[in-house]
């Protein structure tokens, strides 16, 4: 039964390594990222799938590690734990991450990384967290903490402090963070008000 | 009388040999159309070389497609080589509607890239022949291009005469054998120009060759046909190499800083980053969470 379990799919984080690989062929193919890249022009011209492609796009190497070790590690965390919409959660903040970028950020041109998903990762996977006991939901709550107040800073001053990228070939957008946050809050809100209607009506 | 009837006779029949000569005798030749690239940005040997600087290309960029103009050492038009010239030969020019097709093209292919802010399809007006840079300059001020690329081409049509045509000689056999045998070599060239500083960025050639067979009163028609296939084709293969060109071209610059600078507009281009502090949030939450795990 024990082995049973261990083999059973849903234990492997499909999802997580499904959108990782898909970031890693994105970032292989210059034919790709120019097809797939946040284009304001071309989403203009009626390319709106670069509103969520765009985040699978990065700009150098280092960028690319960078923000994909990190969805690594939050998409095995979510995973493991069988939190579910975690896909759900990465194409939905990625699609209005680049809708906010389009609306609120028109001098932004070209966009491109998966740090906006990233934090919509965490954050879901902290405010699940909340609902654990022990030390887990006291980890969780100090690093929603932090994490709101890192956004919070990099919204003020506008910049972020970058570890070991070295000098950057784009202007980081801290509002795709805020944007991520914010989507993983209201998917968190709606997946309790439903599992509270659920148990409402058993 | 009788004398008069033979006389008449001989005349008639000299006089056909002769028309059946003029019809199907100039049924063999070539034509050439071509523009240069060398003859338009370098028209006078005496100039001193023009040395290009260190270009400094500012992205987004605005991107301008002309085609080379002609007018230099009988080119463009049809310059008639060979034995023979065949009958009804004209110059295939490459029209200005199918220039403008091409630019097209071309121009709907690239503006997918971020990098390229607009493209703008210059008619061949504008360019003057044997221009030079001067030329070039008057454009990048009239349109505010700082890259422009230029498109040459060279397309020679051969015709020649199969075994079969000696149908020809039933005069129907011109209207329905085939024996007319073309070769149609087509090149198009793209160069891709920084213009303040003169120096090319990059260079993508397309080829086509087209070979094909039709009737002696149909050769006019079909010689069309092959010129816009081969056309067609070479754009084609054209495109193709410019986009491995691109990426060859971005790599350079990449990697010889010295060679190209590169300046980003403001805004240009925005990236979602993480930084350490997010690093080390997702390593406490792994690192707790393997903790909790072995306590069990």
């Amino acid at each position: 039964m024990d082995a049973a379990a261990r083999l059973n799919p849903a234990r492997l984080p499909v999802g997580t390594l499904l959108i990782c690989a898909i970031a890693g062929a994105v970032y292989s193919s210059p034919q790709l990222q120019a097809l797939l890249i946040y284009d304001r022009t071309a989403i203009s011209d009626g390319e709106l799938w670069r509103l969520m492609s765009g985040n699978f796009v990065h700009h150098s190497a280092s960028h690319f590690v960078y923000n994909l070790v990190p969805l690594l590690i939050a998409g095995l965390l979510i995973e493991i734990q069988r939190h579910r919409h975690f896909v759900a959660l990465c194409l939905i903040s990625g699609a209005l991450i680049g809708a906010a970028l389009y609306l609120g950020k028109p001098e932004i041109t070209v966009f491109g990384g998966l740090s906006g998903i990233v934090t919509a990762a965490v954050t879901f996977l902290c405010l699940h967290g909340l609902d654990k006991a022990g030390a887990w939901r006291w980890l969780c709550l100090a690093i929603l903490i932090i994490l709101a107040a890192k956004i919070g800073a990099e919204t003020a001053f506008g910049s972020s402090f970058l570890l070991g990228a070295g000098p950057q070939n784009f202007v980081p957008i801290p509002e795709s963070h805020v944007t991520g946050a914010a989507t993983a809050l209201l998917l968190f809100l709606w997946t309790k008000y439903k599992s509270l209607r659920r148990a409402a009506a058993s | 009388m009788r004398n008069s009837s033979n006389m008449h006779g001989l005349g008639c029949v000299v006089s056909a040999l002769l028309l059946c000569f003029a019809i199907f005798g100039c049924a063999t030749g070539s034509t050439r159309n071509a523009t240069s690239i060398v003859d338009y940005l370098y028209p006078n040997t005496r100039d001193p070389v023009v040395t290009p600087s260190i270009p400094v290309l500012t992205l987004p960029t605005r991107v301008g497609i002309a085609f080379v103009p002609g007018g230099a050492r009988g080119q463009e038009g049809g310059v008639f080589r060979g034995a023979q010239v065949f009958r009804g030969a004209q110059g295939v020019s490459l029209t200005e509607a199918k220039r403008i097709a091409v630019m097209q093209e071309v121009a709907s292919h690239f503006k997918k890239y971020p990098f390229v802010k607009d493209i703008e399809l210059i008619p061949s007006a504008y360019l003057a022949p044997r221009g030079g840079f001067a030329n070039l300059d008057q454009i990048r001020t009239m349109y505010g291009l700082d890259v422009i690329a230029l498109v040459s081409f060279d397309q020679t049509q051969f015709t020649d005469e199969g075994a079969l045509s000696i149908a020809y000689w039933t005069i129907i056999g011109a209207y329905v054998i085939q024996a007319q045998k073309n070769d149609t070599h087509t090149m198009l060239d793209a160069v891709v120009y920084d213009i303040p500083s003169r120096k090319m960025l990059f260079r993508a050639p397309g080829t086509s060759h087209i070979k094909g067979s039709a009737t002696l009163v149909n050769l006019s028609e079909q010689l069309r046909k092959d010129s816009e296939t081969g056309f067609n084709e070479a754009t084609k293969q054209m495109i193709t190499n410019l986009d491995q060109q691109l990426v060859a071209f971005r790599d350079r610059v990449k990697e010889r800083p010295a060679e190209y600078t590169v300046v980003r507009s403001e805004g240009y281009r925005g990236g979602g980053a993480l930084d350490g502090w997010m690093l080390a949030l997702l390593v406490a939450l792994g690192v707790g969470f393997l903790w909790m795990r072995l306590r069990g």
